[in-house]
């Protein structure tokens, strides 16, 4: 297990925006369940409705730039304050040049800083927060970090595995350097080997896209899929889940000595309800610690985390300190866990982007 | 028989309802009200966990009831 530990760094602001746009499982899932099957799906999933982006022409670089533009608006931070900026996704506006840069030019932010993208699917939010953490140590200045997923374009409708699943989703954390904070803790674990249970197989170097794969291919379970759409294997992920995620929460729990009644909330990746509710089953941990806002977003993959801080608790961290969990979890297949502590940051709650 | 009972207290476990409610016979992807497949996965994990006994998907499907399952994993 990889662990490292970071001190003197606070999050000073967070802010999640969505897509105005709500879809409803039980009428779209018409396409590929029959009505008590998709009762049933809605019901242990636990998510009726998903934002996602109407328009071509909207990015998850839109979203997550609302989001930071909500921080500049609202909080005293200002934008000449920004030292670096980091942005998580694996949806960019372009191959290149990168997501990060784009953000500069259209935010206005100084010239004289680094900026770059982490390619990251679920488990992203925590690896941003881990490098734009050693950031802040390094340039002493506030790191302006961004994560956001537009998954909509690469999910098939008529794919049983991920179409109620998937959905967009933007955010932006300001971290800053703060002498008077406590550690804050990360674990991080890696299986390259299972990657293909979650995969998109065309676009990229090694398979460019040939014109067949923009074809809607009939799949064994009777899915249509194309060779650019998000293929999960439900079996591989859900076992991923259950068995490695669970293990890697109750070790950084053991190896930092926090016990679980310590931590005031757990922001986990909003994988499906079900498997929320069987992680908190094998930690023993209380399911109202678990906050929950997949019913109403959908799973955004990395920003389900800074979306579900913002939904769900928003109050209680911009109010009060808190030691929160961190978890984010699947496409690698990736974990990344962290347990930080936050001292009344600004939160922007979840803001609609309107279309 | 202990050893059924305590598979039927498994899956009932698993499947959210009372052991008295299921049986071997049970058919349970058209018995159990709430059924879905999250519910399959983790009785798969259920039986690679406290049975040492790991069940193909494929394998799974051709199952029907309850005893189908118990047959399967402990013969």
């Amino acid at each position: 297990m990889a662990y490292s530990t970071i001190s003197g760094i606070k999050i000073e602001a967070l802010t999640a925006c969505v897509p105005e746009y709500c879809q409803d499982n039980l009428e779209s899932g018409k396409l590929i369940f029959s009505d008590s099957e998709l009762k049933n799906v809605v019901k242990a999933t636990g998510i009726r409705y998903r934002r996602i982006c109407k328009l071509e022409d909207t990015t998850a670089l839109d979203l997550s730039i609302k989001a930071a533009e909500d921080i500049f608006f609202n909080s005293k931070i200002k934008r000449e304050e920004i030292g670096a900026v980091v942005f998580v996704t694996f949806t960019p506006d372009n191959q290149m040049p990168n997501n990060a840069t784009l953000v500069q030019k259209k935010m206005n932010l100084d010239n004289h800083i680094p900026a770059f993208d982490i390619n990251l699917a679920c488990s992203g939010y925590v690896y941003g927060l881990w490098v734009s953490a050693m950031m802040v140590k390094h340039l002493n200045k506030r790191v302006l970090f961004l994560d956001g997923e537009k998954q909509s374009y690469v999910t098939s409708n008529k794919d049983k595995a991920t179409a109620l699943l998937l959905a967009d989703a933007g955010s932006a954390t300001i971290l800053a350097p703060d002498k008077n904070t406590t550690n804050w803790f990360f674990s991080f674990e890696t299986y390259g080997e299972d990657r293909e249970a979650l995969h998109i197989p065309s676009g990229g170097s090694r398979n460019p896209i040939k014109p067949t794969d923009l074809d809607y291919i009939k799949r064994e379970d009777g899915s249509f899929r194309r060779n650019v759409d998000i293929m999960m294997n439900g079996m591989d992920v859900f076992k991923f889940v259950i068995q490695k995620v669970s293990a890697n929460i109750k070790n950084i729990l053991n190896e930092t000595t926090i016990d679980e009644s310590q931590i005031d909330f757990f922001a986990l990746h909003q994988a499906n309800e079900y498997m929320l509710k069987q992680i908190a089953k094998r930690n023993k941990i209380p399911l109202e610690k678990i906050p929950i806002s997949i019913n109403k977003y959908g799973n955004s993959s990395s920003p389900t985390v800074p979306v579900t801080i913002c939904s769900e608790k928003a109050e209680l961290f911009q109010n009060s300190k808190n030691k929160v969990l961190l978890s984010g979890f699947g496409g690698g297949l990736s974990i990344g866990t962290a347990i930080v502590e936050s001292d009344k940051p600004y939160c922007g709650g979840v803001i609609e982007y309107e279309e | 028989m202990e050893k059924q009972n305590e598979f039927l207290e498994k899956v009932a476990d698993i499947l959210e309802c009372e052991p008295d409610k299921i049986s071997l016979e049970t058919d349970f992807r058209e018995d159990i009200e709430d059924w879905d497949s999250l519910k399959g996965f983790s009785l798969l994990i259920l039986f690679e966990e406290e049975y040492d006994r790991k069940m193909k998907v494929e394998e799974f499907l051709k199952c029907k009831t309850i005893k189908n399952l118990y047959d399967a994993v402990l013969n």
